[in-house]
């Protein structure tokens, strides 16, 4: 099996003292949508920075496809891992919107009109033509987070991570998104999401990985989110559709359905069933 | 009707407005002052840029400029002198800050970046600019949401500088920005070492090709100074007739 990330045993201790990683161990296959979960000060952000190099191993390895992070390979790992942060305006810092996406390309001594072309795709794979010279900061949150967005795809990344990416965005900002990640995903890109939305988690995921404290809890399918005993530890809540389930064990089911549709078309089936009975 | 002098070539615009700075620097007649000050006004006019529409950004620094003039002329009146002195000194000024205005407020910000680099001005005096005004809409933005916050917990500011309660609590925000600025810059270097920061914003796209129009209007610009500091030298009166 071909692994994008691979940690194995990874501490890290911030300059306050704080020990925010005590030893991560965790795999993320190649091509796969994974969502990082966990209660605040869970270590998530820390261990993002790591996957592009911003941290390097205080102690354990982090392998990105196949290259082990340090200082020689930061470069190299900086151009395969897009991170997109949490607030768009950590990020977005030019004055232009087109200045701003294609700001990374251009830090990697790309030829000019390969910078053309990235930043062009790249903006229209987050359907922002046509306000290339706008001024960032005039653009609502929306915007901006696309804009931040975009300016990591411009880079092409193998992996694309993003922390928080629902924070503040309002409903049709957030189906948005899950537009563009999908469609960044079907192209072969490995997606690794940090956030706290449990519903997103267990609906869009191919694998979760649950991190307190520093550590794994646990890794595994969406269904690990039905788990009491985990998400009693973790501090988290069930998704949505595992609360609704949970409540009608009557309906009988093997899985819980992970969307709105799938519950939609499964109480179907059990309604027409009941009518021919 | 086409806006001639915003379309002028940025960096042009830039180095004129340095050279016309640097020569109204040595005229000392106020005379000639005024006249250059009239002549880079229908200069304008000519160019079809509104001179007057930025009048008022220019006062707060005239007022600084204009307290030390009068301190001046003050100073000269006691000694029995005229106020000549203390009246070029102002203006002077407010040649200089006029000038520079009308130049940087025709230009974008990326156009403004892109001529400070072009004239070869240091890069790291081009990226504290640069940063400097991103980012001075984030922290007005943070500023206005921590006095929203304020009000809506019923804090009324006293109107006196010597409330000691109104003063504590001017302290205490600015403070809070401070580090909040801290720890925003902390993030934005995070994220721009994201994206390959190497230490250097590399400007994208090319420069804009020059026009005769740019040498024009740049050249038209440094003779106004240039042409009045001849006449205060009296090297007019050698050519003219």
């Amino acid at each position: 099996m071909d692994f994008a990330v691979e940690i194995e045993d990874l501490a890290f201790r911030h300059k306050d003292g704080t020990q925010a990683l005590k030893g991560v161990t965790l795999k993320i296959k190649k091509g796969s949508r994974t969502a990082i979960l966990g209660p605040n000060g869970a270590g998530k952000s820390t261990l993002l920075l790591h996957l592009n190099g911003i941290y390097l191993p205080q102690h354990g390895t982090v392998k990105i496809m196949g290259l082990e992070s340090n200082r020689e390979n930061e470069k190299k790992i900086r151009q395969m891992v897009g991170l997109v942060f949490q607030d768009p305006d950590d990020q977005v810092f030019c004055t232009t919107v087109w200045e701003d996406v294609a700001f990374g390309p251009v830090n990697f001594n790309l030829p000019d009109d390969e910078v053309q072309r990235r930043a062009r795709q790249a903006l229209r794979a987050v359907k922002l033509e046509g306000l290339e010279q706008k001024m960032p900061f005039h653009l609502s949150y929306g915007q901006r987070k696309r804009v931040a967005i975009a300016g990591v795809l411009a880079l092409k990344p193998a992996i694309l991570v993003l922390d928080e990416p629902h924070a503040f965005l309002d409903p049709s900002g957030k189906v948005e998104l899950i537009k563009i990640l999908n469609g960044i995903n079907v192209e072969g890109n490995t997606i690794i999401v940090a956030t706290h939305n449990v519903d997103f988690a267990y609906e869009w995921a191919d694998d979760v990985v649950i991190i307190k404290d520093g550590r794994v809890l646990a890794q595994g399918g969406p269904d690990i989110l039905a788990d009491e005993k985990l998400i009693n530890e973790s501090e988290l809540e069930y998704p949505v559709m595992v609360k609704l389930f949970r409540k009608l064990p009557e309906i009988g089911y093997n899985n819980i359905p992970r969307s709105v549709d799938e519950a939609a078309e499964f109480i179907r089936y059990k309604m027409n069933k009941l009518k021919k009975n | 009707m086409r806006n001639l002098f915003a379309g002028t070539e940025g960096s042009i615009k830039l180095f004129s407005a340095i050279i016309y700075v640097a020569i109204v620097a040595t005229l000392r007649a106020w005379p000639y002052l005024i006249w250059c000050l009239i002549l880079y006004f229908l200069l304008l006019l000519i160019l079809r840029f509104p001179g007057y529409k930025n009048i008022r950004q220019l006062i707060p620094p005239l007022l600084f400029i204009a307290a030390m003039s009068a301190g001046i002329m003050l100073i000269d009146l006691k000694a029995g002198k005229s106020i000549d002195r203390g009246l070029v000194i102002f203006l002077r000024a407010l040649n200089a800050i006029y000038v520079l205005n009308t130049v940087i407020s025709s230009m974008t910000l990326q156009e403004l970046l892109s001529s400070m680099r072009s004239l070869r001005l240091p890069e790291i005096m081009v990226n504290l600019v640069g940063f400097t005004l991103r980012y001075s809409d984030i922290l007005s933005r943070e500023m206005n949401r921590m006095m929203t916050a304020r009000k809506a917990r019923g804090y009324v500011p006293h109107k006196s500088m010597w409330h000691s309660s109104t003063m504590k609590v001017l302290g205490q925000t600015v403070g809070v920005l401070f580090i909040r600025s801290y720890e925003r810059s902390e993030r934005v270097y995070q994220a721009m070492l994201a994206r390959g920061y190497g230490g250097s914003v590399i400007p994208v796209g090319g420069r804009k090709r020059l026009q005769k129009m740019d040498y024009i209007v740049g050249l038209s610009i440094i003779l106004i100074p240039l042409t009045l500091k001849m006449a205060e030298l009296g090297v007019l009166s050698w050519i003219l007739p």
